[in-house]
């Protein structure tokens, strides 16, 4: 196993434990919960391959449903961001950032951080549309992405300063 | 055949993910069904057993709190036991007998997964099928109820909230035999709705409301909150009131699960009855 393969398995235990253990236990004003296993998504090597990707984020979102009792929503979710992220990465980084990975890693705060967010707005929109299951009840999932979404990103955005998930 | 292979081998990241897609979509049709997949949810051994470690970290830094909650606790249980024990007596006119018939056990319980903010919440026990729980037994804590029992594994079981939109819970005004449905509208953690509560009850802001007699799950006379609106529609014979619980549904520790002793021989009952009509 080369030490890519190393990188993404530790990331992938890591942000999953960091999502069950910690994250799951916070209520921000009993309203808001952090949803961060995009982080993965976000710290995912460019140049590795995109199915695998795909894969493991639904791998990935189906262990967390299962702490969750959110039956796989976070692997709807995570699925579905897996898919756009060479399209948000282009989006956000240049066209070139699939033959240059360094354009991410050289990126500046405002290029992560509108990478972040187009992820957690993929992940979160899947997330609740599935929950509810019921298009006529569009305010709720609007007031559940407007609730969750903001909290979502400020924590992603400080753990991403911390660990320095930006340069990697 | 080839031409086909090479394509989906070229769209393989499509293919993958409609595929996973639909994995994920019938997994969360078939979520709330029995068929539901057991070892993904908070009750398998793997998952409960991470909770369980983080709750003993948790409550190695809590133990002071909550010694106090139980002591206080314990001294309001006692009290309520003396006094039952001495009110029976009383009306049968001898102190010295005492009651055999035993209708209620109390299993103790810790919570090691609470969540609030879903529309189906969902709490974990610490306690299974080898501690004597069972499907829809009822769950209290030391101020009034918190859900029902939904499935249990040997050492785990998963408690379905009161802040689960598909949970409805026999209710009455406290001292009255008027009874409504409290179910949860998802609106506030802290408040549920009183349904088909008839209006010819003498109701007011502040009242409490507590469990009915009219389930197996919970004994009657349990608390579970007061009264903080209502509103009587001109259509209907029913008031809809809005319950402020007395629970703080996101601060759970320490909670009681009630097993009637007599369930069985009522639903039996109740079988029978139904066969007559």
């Amino acid at each position: 196993m080369n030490s890519v393969n190393l990188n993404v398995l530790f990331r992938f235990i890591g942000i999953l434990l960091l999502q069950v253990v910690v994250l799951n236990g916070f209520d921000f004003f009993g309203m808001a919960q952090p949803m961060l296993l995009v982080l993965f998504l976000f710290s995912y090597p460019t140049e590795s391959d995109h199915s695998l990707s795909i894969f493991l984020a639904f791998l990935l979102g189906l262990v967390a449903d299962s702490f969750a009792d959110t039956l796989a929503l976070n692997a709807l979710g995570l699925t579905a961001a897996a898919y756009f992220r060479p399209q948000m990465l282009r989006f956000c980084y240049g066209s070139s950032i699939e033959y240059h990975s360094d354009n991410k890693k050289q990126g500046s705060n405002g290029q992560h951080s509108y990478f972040l967010f187009l992820l957690l707005v993929i992940h979160h929109l899947i997330f609740f549309v599935a929950e509810s299951f019921d298009l006529s009840r569009a305010f709720v999932i609007l007031k559940q992405l407007a609730i969750h979404l903001p909290v979502s990103f400020v924590v992603g955005w400080l753990l991403i300063q911390l660990f320095s998930l930006h340069k990697r | 055949m080839s031409r086909l292979l090479a394509l989906l081998l070229h769209r393989r990241a499509e293919v993958l993910t409609i595929i996973l897609l639909l994995l994920g979509l019938a997994l969360t049709v078939t979520a709330d069904t029995p068929q539901r997949v057991k070892w993904l949810s908070s009750s398998s051994k793997m998952t409960g057993s991470v909770f369980q470690l983080r709750k003993n970290i948790s409550d190695y830094f809590e133990l002071g709190t909550l010694n106090n909650e139980l002591a206080i606790e314990n001294q309001k249980l006692r009290e309520a036991l003396y006094q039952a024990q001495f009110e029976k007596a009383l009306l049968g006119g001898d102190f010295r007998s005492a009651d055999t018939l035993k209708a209620y056990r109390v299993i103790d319980a810790k919570v090691i997964k609470n969540s609030v903010i879903r529309e189906k919440n969902l709490i974990t026990l610490n306690k299974g099928t080898v501690s004597g729980l069972e499907k829809d037994m009822g769950v209290v804590s030391d101020k009034g109820v918190i859900g029902v029992v939904e499935r249990s594994s040997a050492h785990f079981s998963t408690v379905v909230s009161l802040l689960h939109k598909e949970l409805s819970i026999n209710a009455s005004l406290k001292n009255t035999n008027h009874f409504g449905s409290l179910i949860w509208e998802g609106t506030a953690i802290d408040r549920c709705t009183l349904v088909d509560l008839p209006k010819i009850a003498k109701i007011e802001i502040g009242d409490t409301i507590v469990t009915g007699g009219m389930s197996s799950v919970f004994p009657p006379g349990i608390p579970i909150g007061q009264i903080s609106n209502f509103t009587s529609p001109k259509n209907s014979s029913f008031y809809k009131v809005e319950v402020r619980l007395f629970n703080d549904m996101s601060d759970l520790d320490q909670v009681y699960i009630i097993a009637s002793n007599l369930k069985q021989e009522q639903l039996q009952l109740e079988q029978t009855q139904d066969e007559f009509r």
